[in-house]
């Protein structure tokens, strides 16, 4: 999975990531892995980023999610992926298997309905299929 | 003939607010269809990884 993070919190990333970490973990022998891309449409500095980053894989004890940043909206993964950096875009999350995106959700929500989908979406890809490379 | 005229640019002008209105409503969403959708293949892209196993690189995730 791949978590685009435009403006969202840092809360409701932690929630997401900590959600992440669990799927991943249950999921170990699916080569499930999960990634969250941090946009950084302010354009902070590298070093900036890299402690706040640092700080929420520690206080959220992240093990297996990676946590990774672009250089802000004008980097060239954005088109590539049709995001529009859109100041009310929190999040956009896909989900995939071979390159290919089976599931997307757009500013999602870590509250019961919104892990329920992310679950929901992981689930689809991982069921029955021992070769699942999202 | 005069009040007429007057309805016409009243109606005129209810439709060019209207549709000006309608206008700036949509400029305010949320994008609708933003990211790749079902189907559609991950291109390659080298984000800065911070944590996790590529950790200190650029290693496309894909």
């Amino acid at each position: 999975m791949q978590v685009w993070v435009n403006t969202d919190t840092m809360q409701n990333v932690g929630d997401l990531a900590v959600e992440l970490e669990k799927e991943v973990k249950a999921n170990a022998d699916k080569r499930l892995k999960a990634f969250i891309i941090f946009i950084n449409p302010s354009s902070e500095s590298k070093d900036a980023l890299t402690r706040n980053l640092e700080k929420l894989a520690a206080d959220r004890k992240l093990d297996k999610v990676a946590l990774a940043y672009l250089s802000g909206p004008n980097d060239s993964a954005l088109p590539d992926y049709q995001i529009v950096p859109d100041a009310k875009l929190k999040n956009v999350v896909f989900v995939y298997k071979d390159k290919q995106v089976d599931s997307k959700l757009v500013s999602l929500v870590a509250d019961s309905k919104g892990l329920k989908a992310l679950d929901g979406a992981i689930d689809n890809v991982v069921k029955g299929d021992t070769a699942a490379r999202p | 003939m005069m009040k007429r005229t007057m309805g016409v640019l009243a109606l005129a002008l209810v439709a060019g607010v209207a549709w000006g209105g309608f206008g700036m409503s949509r400029a305010f969403e949320p994008p609708s269809k933003t990211g790749l959708e079902k189907g559609q293949h991950l291109p390659p892209f080298s984000p800065q990884h911070v944590t996790g196993a590529d950790r200190g690189t650029t290693t496309c995730p894909v």
